[in-house]
């Protein structure tokens, strides 16, 4: 028995010496190389060739001309309808085409071999365009039309795709320099703009008019204020999309709208999407944000220790407005600032313009921090030390007058709101025509609500039902009150 | 010595030196029977030649001065069924055959009475049909388990096609030389007259052929071979067919040398496993043998095998979903209430082998066959002409095509509930065709001549290959010493194969019109092009008539080859050459409108100088234990069918049509022990440059388009091993692993012509299939047994089987840039296109068992021997039916949507629990 075993075990030694079978197991299934393959198809022409051969009329090109482009423009977002722009190292050039969503074959990025020979050159309002016959509706205009469906397979074969073109850096300047050459050179080019913005009329608007489906113009203007429209279709799917306020970089497609008159060209910039408008920086001439660290109005609210102090240099703190002066209940040198931690009187040297829900930043180092009838502010504040950074609005916190006297140290000059109260008075029915103390009574306690008699609404009637009261707490050496902003705090 | 530097150049086996130096020669064994008791009086003979001895009391004998190599015993006994078994002599050495009998009620050949699934039956002739076949019978346990149990797999012996594996009847090759398919079709039901079979598997030399990759079987079915016996066989089953019944008689050798012997079969259903199908076929075997003097054998034998079978046809999941059945069959509808199938085959190809077969002298003969195949094959199929595709799992008709969710959910609520709406509904297309009064104008090409009537939307039609094949071939055998001998031979094998559609029913309609609708759609303006036979346009078509494509595939090959066997005490070696010459033409009968140049006439000659050497060394280690290693190289003339654009249309040729080559290693160790029978085979086999054609409608290019891929390299690697123990008296235990890998070594060129022009859409398109695996058969199978076989004359044997790694064929449209376009790599849109489909691993079981009777112990009144056997089987005792067994996916693809799943893929199932029940009388 053994020997035999040695034997199958010689045998089986053997069959592996002899049968070297190959052990790799491959499990890695081939795939095709991603990013799509050229045709075996060759340039005869550049683009900027192309177009030099459109010489004022339409013309059917009849020779076995070949353009190789990318993709530079296609119609997912909807701002380009039924035409395709497409680049090489000499220019672009738009090709109208009779397909909708043919962003699906031929999507931005994709390089598109263009056999010529039979499409027609020509232009729309000074841009050239290549397109499959001629749409002679304006007969003193006759224009390229598009390429039938079927035959877009026929003239426009697709080859590798996921390829960046990279924008020429322009800028308006340039433009207004010598705008027919630099519409000639740039047009239907992909171009980005440096340190741009949309005019100050133009901004927080919508690109275009998407209810009503109109195109709109928006101005882009650079900070010597030259400048050149963007105008957006409103079939785009970010015509009801905000224009951005701040400044900073756009990219788009160089485009031309003639208007007939000779030479009155009209450079345009078309967006492929909402991702071409970068702008975030601060605008064109507007006042550097003043030095310094930021703190909380609740870090500041704690340097206090009971004595009149300078705050330490360097510090600035940022919040919104919650004063209303344009309703004059509050002295017109002075605002209440709030952010996300608590609130502080500001005192400027002089009246101070910052309507209610401005954000600002306002620079405290070596101010005063002190008490005025027992309520912290920061006194003695030139006015040139804030400086608006935007709007915005506080949320009042919303409380019961039990809850705000517990807490009326912590959330002194905040924005609070009171549900279900009374109010009511001793002398009069008026806010404050002549003593500016009324009583709040929510069923949980009393509090003082006081009011000046030069708010505007001093002589309005309070109404005398349970309604809601929106205002800011504010002491009174030891009584504690609340101060109304504007008759829209009263509910 | 010079010979033995020619095998070390190309053998890996170490070269050993072999001793010869004369010692006694010999082979001693003991005869028993099945119970371990031993046979006095066998005849033991060492076939060709003239080595004859008897058992002693003790079942013993002793055979002395035999030739060393690898000898074939018969030992035959009174009451016990004619045995051979190969034994494998050394020089200088005695070895030991101990070979136990079976009695004959005890049914030795028991398995072939019980017919696997997926042979002939079923799988007639498509191209899924596998080789299992042609197996049925061998001794080999591996090559046992790959026909029997594997076979409902679809399993494919190392995952080679058929065209690697070589069948002879009488000594002529049965090869179709379009395809390179066995023919083994040509004796369906014939199993009685079959089963005397030689086999050499994978690159085994043999007496009667240069072989195949996969093996080569010769069959005899000459009268001499048969058994002097008359014998009844009638079984019930519930598989393609319900009933068979069976008569065979054997005269045994009657005076003056003559013997004669006939068979007749019958194979019916009316309805079989599947739904639609039907099942009639006949098979009828005759043949006469003359022994003139010793020397001198002339044998005719006439076989063949009418079927008429009522097919079904694979679908997508979606349908069988909504039947509730994983064996729903789109090929048929209710017609006046009764199920009509519209594919269905009709063919008849008798066989007519004559054989002569001369003894020379004590060490040489001459085998030479002569045979003629003529006859034709029919499918039946619908065809339409502007109107809607009539098949009921057309992808429109589905609910996933439909984008509607409301729809969508109404029509698969029908398609659900109502059997018709699943159906074919022939009763719609008769009103089609009842309603379509139309004239047509210059019939059949006369000037004014208008025929105006009922014109036929749709028909039924025969899709026909008439073919005639002869084949002449010869073999030499010369023992030239005890140590060499020789074998040579040739063939000459001719091939006209006419293939054509003919009207099979106008299904109501007057006649039908010889036009090709799709050019009409494509060339309106063009009156010509439309025209399936510009020679006779026009035509108006009535039953029976031939109509669109009509052409000759005209083949021939002739191959001489030889062999030389060299055995010595420790090495056996050989080697083989052969050289051949095929050449073939396209001869086209019709002009087609399309192609008015090169479609009608002969094609230009396609010829191929081909050749083939293999060799190989046996290591004995003793007379048990062997370590054998063969190589092989060859180039192979591409098939007919694979190397015309559109062979339908035109005579174009497949752009740099080649060669295929192909290289294969195997080799392994053998264990022959009395008691433990073990067999460990790896194979390594490299295809390359295989050439494939393929039409089909074209998604991209949106055009019906004939696809040629070149290039084409596949490996296949992978080891056998089969083991049997036999565990106490009669209780044997058995257990067979497959286990190979079968993928694409190369990225497959494709050049994409459309159909109805010729132009060229795509050249030489890039395949990315590396890697992936070759479909249509399980990479990997297992089966344990146990069969326990009684004294009492009877058996039952059990078998547990896995089947793994089965893939789905892919479609190559599929894996290319073009159908990743803009698809995220990675994504799952990404890998629903590209990842080729695996079917899960499925557990089967299967029983089968017998037992005889022998009625001359009853009734004493019996003259003859008289014996009743009764088998039964049952597959797949589990019910098991999820098992997908191959499948395809669809060649269209939705380039727009890129949706694999618009044209899903089509599944084989196999079939849930079947049984097989056979009751046979036989008297000798």
């Amino acid at each position: 028995m053994i020997k035999l075993l040695q034997k199958i075990g010689v045998g089986i030694a053997a069959l592996l010496l002899v049968f070297t079978m190959p052990g790799c197991v491959k499990d890695e299934f081939d795939a095709p190389p991603a990013g799509g393959q050229d045709p075996n198809i060759t340039a005869t022409h550049t683009i900027a060739q192309l177009k030099a051969l459109y010489t004022g009329a339409t013309l059917q090109l009849t020779n076995d001309i070949i353009i190789v482009g990318v993709v530079t423009a296609d119609d997912k977002s909807g701002n380009f309808y039924k035409t395709m722009v497409i680049q090489d190292a000499t220019g672009g050039i738009s090709i109208r085409l009779d397909q909708s969503n043919y962003y699906t074959k031929f999507p931005i990025g994709r390089r598109v071999f263009v056999k010529c020979k039979g499409l027609y050159i020509g232009e729309y309002r000074k841009l050239i365009q290549l397109g499959g016959s001629i749409d002679n509706t304006d007969p003193q205009n006759p224009t390229p039309s598009t390429i039938p469906s079927t035959l877009v397979s026929t003239y426009l074969v697709g080859g590798k795709y996921g390829i960046v073109t990279a924008p020429v850096h322009v800028s308006i300047q340039a433009l207004h320099a010598d705008p027919v050459g630099f519409i000639n050179t740039y047009q239907s080019m992909l171009v980005k703009f440096d340190t741009v913005e949309f005019a100050a009329a133009d901004t927080s608007r919508t690109y275009a008019d998407a209810v009503s489906k109109l195109s709109v113009n928006r101005n882009l203007t650079n900070c010597t204020n030259n400048s050149i429209i963007v105008r957006t279709s409103g079939y785009s799917n970010f015509a009801s999309r905000i224009t951005p306020a701040g400044n900073g970089s756009l990219v788009a497609i160089m485009s031309v709208f003639s208007t007939g008159i000779p030479d009155a060209t009209k450079a345009q910039l078309l967006l492929r999407d909402e991702n071409d408008v970068r702008m975030s920086n601060l605008r064109c001439n507007s006042v550097p944000p003043p030095p310094g660290s930021l703190i909380t109005i609740a870090a500041l609210r704690a340097m206090y220790a009971g004595t009149t102090m300078t705050v330490p240099a360097g510090n600035k703190i940022k919040g919104i407005v919650i004063t209303d002066k344009d309703n004059g209940n509050i002295t017109a040198k002075n605002l209440i600032l709030q952010d996300s931690t608590g609130g502080i009187v500001v005192r400027f040297t002089a009246n101070n313009s910052f309507v209610m829900n401005s954000e600002i930043e306002l620079s405290i180092g070596g101010m005063e921090l002190s008490t005025f009838s027992g309520q912290l502010q920061l006194n003695n504040v030139p006015n040139a030390n804030a400086t608006q950074t935007g709007t915005g609005t506080v949320t009042p916190k919303v409380a019961t007058i039990s809850q705000i006297i517990t807490n009326f140290n912590a959330w002194e000059s905040t924005l609070v709101k009171i549900m279900n109260t009374t109010i009511t008075g001793t002398s009069g029915t008026t806010y404050g025509s002549t003593s500016g103390n009324r009583t709040l009574n929510d069923g949980t306690g009393t509090l003082i609500l006081y009011t000046q008699t030069a708010a505007s609404f001093a002589n309005t009637n309070h109404p005398t039902g349970s309604v809601s009261v929106t205002g800011i707490l504010v002491p009174f050496n030891t009584t504690k009150e609340i101060v109304l902003r504007n008759l829209s705090d009263v509910q | 010595m010079k010979f033995r530097y020619f095998l070390s150049a190309f053998s890996l086996v170490f070269l050993i030196s072999f001793s010869t130096q004369a010692q006694v020669t010999a082979i001693r064994g003991v005869i028993k029977s099945a119970q371990q008791e031993p046979i006095e009086g066998a005849v033991v003979t060492v076939l060709s030649t003239t080595l004859t001895v008897l058992t002693d009391a003790n079942g013993a004998y002793e055979l002395n001065n035999v030739e060393p190599g690898n000898l074939q015993l018969e030992i035959t006994a009174d009451k016990f069924d004619t045995m051979r078994y190969e034994v494998i002599v050394v020089a200088g050495s005695v070895s030991t055959a101990d070979v136990v009998l079976a009695r004959s009620e005890e049914l030795s050949g028991s398995k072939d009475a019980i017919p696997t699934i997926s042979l002939a039956d079923d799988d007639f002739r498509e191209s899924s049909q596998n080789i299992s076949g042609v197996l049925s019978a061998s001794r080999d346990i591996f090559v046992s388990a790959a026909s029997y149990t594997f076979g409902p797999a679809r399993f494919r012996i190392r995952g080679y096609d058929n065209d690697n594996f070589l069948t002879l009847m009488n000594g002529a090759p049965m090869t179709d030389l379009t395809s390179g398919q066995s023919m083994f079709y040509l004796w369906g039901g014939l199993n009685d007259v079959t089963r005397n079979r030689e086999n050499s598997t994978g690159l085994a030399p043999s007496t009667f052929s240069y072989g195949a990759l996969g093996g080569a079987y010769s069959i005899s079915s000459k009268a001499a071979n048969q058994r002097k016996q008359i014998q009844a066989s009638y079984s019930l089953s519930n598989r393609s067919y319900d009933n068979r019944a069976m008569i065979t008689w054997g005269s045994g050798l009657l005076k003056g040398g003559w013997s004669v012997a006939a068979s007749m079969s019958r194979r019916w259903a009316d309805e079989g496993f599947t739904a639609g199908t039907f099942y009639d076929a006949t098979g009828y075997y005759f043949s006469v043998e003359k022994l003139a003097g010793t020397k001198h054998s002339l044998s005719a034998t006439v076989m063949g095998s009418p079927v008429k079978r009522g097919k079904s046809a694979p679908s997508v999941q979606e349908m069988y979903n909504l039947a509730g059945s994983n064996f729903y069959n789109p090929a048929w509808g209710y017609q006046n209430g009764e199920k009509r199938n519209a594919s269905v085959q009709n063919s008849h190809q008798p066989l007519t082998v004559l054989q002569h077969i001369w003894n020379i002298n004590k060490t040489s003969n001459l085998n030479t066959s002569l045979s003629l195949v003529a006859g034709k094959n029919k499918n039946s199929a619908l065809d339409w002409y502007n109107a809607p595709d009539p098949r009921p799992d057309f992808y429109r008709n589905l609910p996933s095509y439909i984008t509607d969710p409301v729809a969508a959910a109404q029509a698969a609520a029908l398609l659900a509930s109502s059997e018709a709406a699943r159906q074919i509904n022939w009763d719609a297309l008769y009103q089609a065709n009842y309603n379509s009064f139309e004239t047509i104008t210059d019939a059949n090409g006369i000037k004014g001549n208008n025929v105006s009537g009922k014109r036929a939307h749709y028909i039924l039609e025969n899709r026909i290959a008439d073919t005639k094949q002869f084949t002449l071939s010869s073999v030499y055998n010369k023992a030239i010493s005890d140590n060499v001998s020789l074998t040579a031979g040739f063939s000459e094998q001719n091939q006209n194969t006419n293939y054509y559609k003919e009207v099979k029913d106008l299904l109501g309609a007057d006649f039908y019109v010889d036009l090709n609708q799709y050019a009409e759609q494509d060339f309106p303006d063009d009156p010509s092009a439309l025209q399936n036979d510009l020679n006779n346009p026009n035509r108006i078509l009535k039953e029976g008539d031939k109509f669109g494509y009509d052409y000759e595939a005209h083949m021939n090959r002739a191959a001489g080859w030889a062999q030389l066997q060299l055995k010595y005490s420790r090495m056996d070696y050989f080697a083989a050459l052969e050289l051949s010459q095929t050449s073939f033409f396209r001869t086209g009968n019709v002009r087609n409108g399309l192609f008015p140049t090169n479609s009608y006439g002969d094609s230009e000659k396609q010829s191929f100088f081909n050749y083939a050497l293999k060799g190989g060394a046996t290591y004995k280690l003793d007379g048990r234990n062997f370590v054998l290693a063969n190589l092989s190289y060859l180039t192979r003339a591409p098939w007919f069918e694979n190397s015309f654009v559109s062979v339908r249309t035109r005579n174009q040729v497949v752009d740099g049509l080649t060669d295929e080559k192909i290289f294969n290693l195997e080799g392994g160790y053998l264990l022959k022990s009395p008691r433990l029978k073990l067999k460990a085979i790896g194979y390594y086999t490299q295809f390359n440059d295989a050439t494939s054609t393929i039409s089909f409608y074209h998604g991209d290019f949106r055009t019906f388009v004939n696809y040629a891929l070149t290039n084409i390299d596949k490996k296949h690697t992978g080891v056998e091993l089969a083991a049997e123990y036999p565990v106490y008296k009669g209780l044997t235990l058995s257990a067979v692993i497959a286990a190979g890998q079968y993928t694409y070594t190369s990225r497959p060129l494709a050049t994409t012509t459309a159909d109805n022009s010729a132009t060229v859409l795509a050249q030489n398109e890039v395949i990315y299939i590396e890697n992936y695996r070759v479909a249509g058969t399980p990479q990997t199978a297992y089966t344990m047994g146990i069969n326990y076989r009684s004294a009492k004359f009877w058996f039952v044997n059990l078998n547990f089987n896995y089947f793994d790694n089965t893939y789905i064929e892919f479609n190559p449209t599929r894996r290319t840039i073009n159908a990743v376009d803009l698809v995220e790599p990675g994504s799952t849109a990404w890998n629903n296109i590209l990842d080729q489909q695996k079917t899960d691993g499925q557990f089967t079981l299967d029983f089968f068992g017998g037992k005889s009777w022998k009625l001359n112990n009853h009734m004493k009144g019996l003259k003859k021997n008289t014996f009743i056997v009764l088998n039964a089987g049952v597959s797949n005792i589990t019910n098991n039916k999820d098992f997908i067994t191959g499948g395809y996916e669809q060649l269209r693809f939705d380039f727009e949507t890129k949706n694999p799943e618009k044209f899903a893929p089509k599944y084989f199932y196999m079939y849930g629990t079947t049984y097989f029940i056979n009751l046979t009388l036989r008297m000798n």
